[in-house]
Parts: structure tokens; C-alpha cells; sequence
């Protein structure tokens, strides 16, 4: 690269002096070029993230059950397919060294995804006692941070090797404090998984666009100021059910989600907007920012994803798989249109698998 | 054609699911769910001191052994010294629990109701007062509509 910009000395080839300055100042003005064109860029990033951070703050705090309702009902499906389309860009046509890495996520995943829902329903079922919710969830928490612990581990065999060998001590030490209050490792993946949609984007803007890393980095920043904004001067009662007409059950449904049930010393009109502004943000993250940044997600068609280069088969099934993806889309805004509150419990019982499916990827991007 | 068939099947058949899910495998989902089971309820502190204590202990243990791998003995045996002092204090902290607890059982075995509280057959009559101010001061400020 360097080789093509720079310019021949004087005498090479029988080069002028005239024809060295012209090389040289060509240089210069496609450099500034680009330099211009990277500070406009970062410009538009900078200005786009923060007013989308700020109106995103502004609207929960205002209206937060509703923001909750219209996001959810809006955001949830398209955010789960635009996931679908990046981990497809990003899974390689050929497993070779990663196989046992891709085996233990989608098993870890899959089990993790199916045993989540019976935690409580399982009780119920058998009769078994009350308390034996909290040992179902001790072990499911238990064998949530093992697997964690035990991809951070295969990861850091593969290229680029890390050095994380302390990820199995570390691993072990957060189960055994999860055991202490079992119920809070599910609520705290509730408030965490937006966070990891940040993580994904900053390692793909390292990545793709590093121009825009410095101003994201800040805009960071500026997540916990809002909350802590949210949380001083926020909505002290949720204010809009009568202005949106929402019923208290729905409010009552939505507080639980957000954790008021377990969090009870926390006004849930704050647990709400804090999990709405956070749902935003991540959905803006999914929607808008990783495929900006990466370039590969919804660009190009489905060329970007290397796994239908592989076979002819491999081409229809997935495309067959993504067109399904796509209709269960609508399916889910005929369904929330339906009936809210059902689709609702249902579509975050099921969401675990994203939330669990965003792991590996990001270990992979570290 | 034959595709819009299927799509058409793909879609009703994830409506039969979500229905199926909400009916048959979930329960019914009532529209204010009920406080999340785990709330109310802790699990006993023997059993939290023991597993939390017995990872942590191994988590301990487990550091050293790697720091140990990297060359440094010395990490090593400090690393297994504090997990064996953890594995100590957790067996100790465990069974004070237990004492605490078995205890605690033996004085709710041990308590005795009271039984029903002796009710009295008449009120307390005092001598020397003049009942009738006070019905007069209550029933003036009673409501004129009595």
C-alpha cells in the first residue's frame, strides 16, 4: 500500500521536477481528501448517535410503559432478524479449527434457550415445592457462566490466541456468588444483553470503520450519564397510561419484566424507563448502527454470508431459512396486534436465544 | 406459486405454534402474571454457604494452579493456600448455620400457643364519673342527619 502512494524520486525513470511536485501534491490533496471525507463521516456518526441517545432518553422518560409497548411491538422482531443476517456474515462457509467452539455454543445455546421457560414452569408441573424454583435457577445460572467460561477458554486457543486462562477460576467465583440470590442473574441479562449489542458494535467499528471508534467511545460515555439522569430527575410514576389509555395490567405485566417484583426497594416507573432507553438503544444498535458500521449485513444481498457459498443446498436452505425468519416478523406484529400482553411473555421467554447467541459471536470478535 | 403455498403453510404453522405455546406448553398466561415464585421465598443459608463457598474455594484454588502454570510456584501455593482456608471457613460458617438453624427449629418445636385470650365478661366499669358529659360531647359531634 505504501509502495502504490509513494511518489518516484527526481531521475527515476527520467522524472522532472515538475512531474515529482505534481506526484506529490496529487498526494497530498487525495490524502486531505480522505481526511475530509473521514471527519464528515465521523461528523454524521457523532451527530446521529447523540441525537438518537437523547431523544431516546427524552421519550422514556416521558412516556416510559408506553415507549416499552411501541418499541417492543416495533423493534423486537426486525432487531432478531438483523441479528440473524450479521452471525450469518460473520459464521465462516468451513468450521475446520472452530468446529468444537461453534458445537459447544450452538449446544450451549439450544439446551440453555429450552431449559430457561421450565425453571419456573417445571415446579408447577411436578408439584414440587416452591423453593425448587431457586435450585433450578442456581444450576441453570451455574451452567449459564460455566459455558461462558468454557467458549472464553476455546476461544482463547484460536487465532488470534488471548491470553484467558483465568476465564474457568473466574468463571467458577461468579457461580458461586450467583448462588447467593439466585433470581438475580436472569434479571441482570434483562439490563446486560443491550450493553452486549455496545460491546458487538465497538469491536465492529474497530474493525470496519475506525474513524468512527474515538466519538463512539465517547458517546459511551455519555450511557451512563443519561442513566443516572434517568434515575435523579426520570419519571417518578408512569404518567402516560392515562394519556395512552394503557391498562394497569399492561403496566403491571411490563413492571415485571423490567424486574420490580425482585427489585422491590425500586420504583418501577425507573426500572421501565431504564429498561425502554436501554431496549432502544440496543435496537438502534441492531437496526442501524452494526450494519452501518460493518457494511456487510443487509449490503451485497445474501453474498456476504459465507456459509451459502459453501453448496447449492446450503444456498436454499438458508435462504429458505431467512425468508421464514422474515415472515415470522410479520408473524410476531400480527401476534403483538393480536393480543399484546401473550406475545409479549411468550416473545421474552423465547429472546433468550438471542441474548445466548450473541456470546459466542462476541468472543469471537475479541 | 408452489412458494407462496409454503410461506402461507410457514406462517400458520408459527401461528399454531405461538397458540400451541400459550395454551398447551406455557400454561395460561394471565394478563397481570403473578409475582415471580423465587421473591418470596431464600434458599436455606446452609446449602448457599456450601456451594457458593465450595466454588469459590475452587475458583481460588484453580488461579493459583494456573499462575502456577505460567512458571511462578510460589502464586501457586498461596493460590491453594487461600482456597484451602476458604474450604475451611465454609465448612465452619456451614455448620454454625446448621447449629443456628436446628436451633431455631428446636424453639418453634418447643413454643406453645398461649391459647385463646380470655375475653372479659364485662367492661371495666369506673365509679364516680359522670357518664353523661361524655355521651353528650359524643353525640354533638355526631352529624346532625343521625
Amino acid at each position: 500500500m505504501q509502495q502504490r502512494n509513494r511518489c518516484p524520486k527526481i531521475g527515476d525513470h527520467g522524472l522532472t521536477l515538475m512531474e515529482s511536485a505534481n506526484c506529490e501534491s496529487g498526494l497530498l490533496v487525495s490524502s486531505i481528501a480522505k481526511q475530509t471525507v473521514a471527519f464528515r463521516s465521523r461528523s454524521v456518526f457523532a451527530i446521529c448517535a447523540t441525537l438518537f441517545m437523547i431523544v431516546a432518553l427524552l421519550l422514556t422518560a416521558i412516556a416510559p410503559v408506553a415507549m416499552s409497548i411501541g418499541i417492543v411491538f416495533l423493534f423486537a422482531g426486525p432487531h432478531n432478524y438483523a441479528e440473524a443476517r450479521y452471525f450469518l456474515t460473520r459464521l465462516p462457509a468451513r468450521m475446520g479449527r472452530l468446529k468444537t467452539f461453534f458445537i459447544v455454543s450452538a449446544v450451549g445455546v439450544v439446551s440453555l434457550t429450552i431449559t430457561f421457560p421450565l425453571l419456573t414452569r417445571l415446579p408447577n408441573w411436578m408439584q414440587w415445592p416452591q423453593i425448587s424454583v431457586l435450585w433450578l435457577l442456581g444450576i441453570w445460572n451455574t451452567t449459564l457462566i460455566l459455558w461462558c467460561s468454557a467458549l472464553a477458554w476455546l476461544r482463547s486457543r484460536q487465532r488470534p490466541k488471548r491470553n484467558w486462562d483465568y476465564a474457568l477460576p473466574i468463571g467458577l467465583a461468579m457461580a458461586g456468588l450467583t448462588w447467593v440470590q439466585p433470581i438475580l442473574l436472569p434479571l441482570l441479562l434483562v439490563f446486560l444483553h443491550p450493553l452486549m449489542g455496545l460491546w458487538v458494535l465497538d469491536r465492529e467499528i474497530a474493525k470496519s470503520s475506525p474513524e468512527w471508534q474515538t466519538v463512539y467511545r465517547r458517546c459511551l460515555c455519555c450511557v451512563p450519564v443519561m442513566l443516572l439522569i434517568l434515575w435523579t430527575i426520570g419519571p417518578g410514576t408512569s404518567t402516560d397510561l392515562v394519556l395512552f389509555d394503557i391498562s394497569h395490567s399492561a403496566r403491571n405485566q411490563i413492571s415485571h419484566h423490567a424486574g420490580a417484583a425482585v427489585l422491590t426497594m425500586i420504583n418501577p416507573a425507573k426500572l421501565i424507563a431504564t429498561h425502554a432507553f436501554l431496549e432502544l438503544l440496543h435496537y438502534g444498535v441492531w437496526l442501524v448502527a452494526v450494519p452501518a458500521a460493518s457494511g456487510r449485513v443487509f449490503s451485497d444481498g445474501f453474498r456476504n454470508i459465507p456459509l451459502m457459498k459453501r453448496s447449492g443446498t446450503f444456498q436454499n436452505l438458508i435462504s429458505a431459512l431467512l425468508l421464514i425468519s422474515a415472515c415470522v416478523v410479520a408473524v410476531l406484529w400480527v401476534c403483538f396486534t393480536a393480543d399484546y400482553s401473550t406475545t409479549r411473555d411468550v416473545y421474552f421467554t423465547v429472546a433468550m436465544l438471542h441474548v445466548l447467541a450473541e456470546v459466542p459471536f462476541l468472543l469471537r470478535l475479541l | 406459486m408452489v412458494q407462496i403455498i409454503e410461506l402461507i403453510i410457514c406462517i400458520l404453522v408459527m401461528l399454531l405454534v405461538v397458540v400451541f405455546l400459550h395454551g398447551t406448553v406455557l400454561g395460561d398466561i394471565p394478563p397481570v402474571p403473578p409475582e415471580f415464585p423465587g421473591t418470596q421465598i431464600e434458599l436455606p443459608a446452609v446449602s448457599t454457604i456450601v456451594i457458593a463457598g465450595v466454588l469459590l474455594s475452587l475458583a481460588v484454588a484453580l488461579a493459583g494452579v494456573m499462575a502456577g502454570k505460567a512458571g511462578n510456584s510460589f502464586r501457586r501455593k498461596i493460590g491453594l493456600a487461600i482456597g484451602a482456608t476458604l474450604l475451611a471457613a465454609t465448612v465452619a460458617a456451614a455448620a454454625f448455620a446448621h447449629q443456628q438453624h436446628s436451633e431455631h427449629e428446636k424453639q418453634t418445636k418447643n413454643w406453645r400457643s398461649p391459647g385463646p385470650v380470655e375475653q372479659f365478661s364485662e367492661p371495666p366499669q369506673q365509679e364516680d364519673v359522670d357518664t353523661d358529659q361524655g355521651s353528650d360531647a359524643a353525640a354533638k359531634s355526631l352529624p346532625e342527619n343521625r
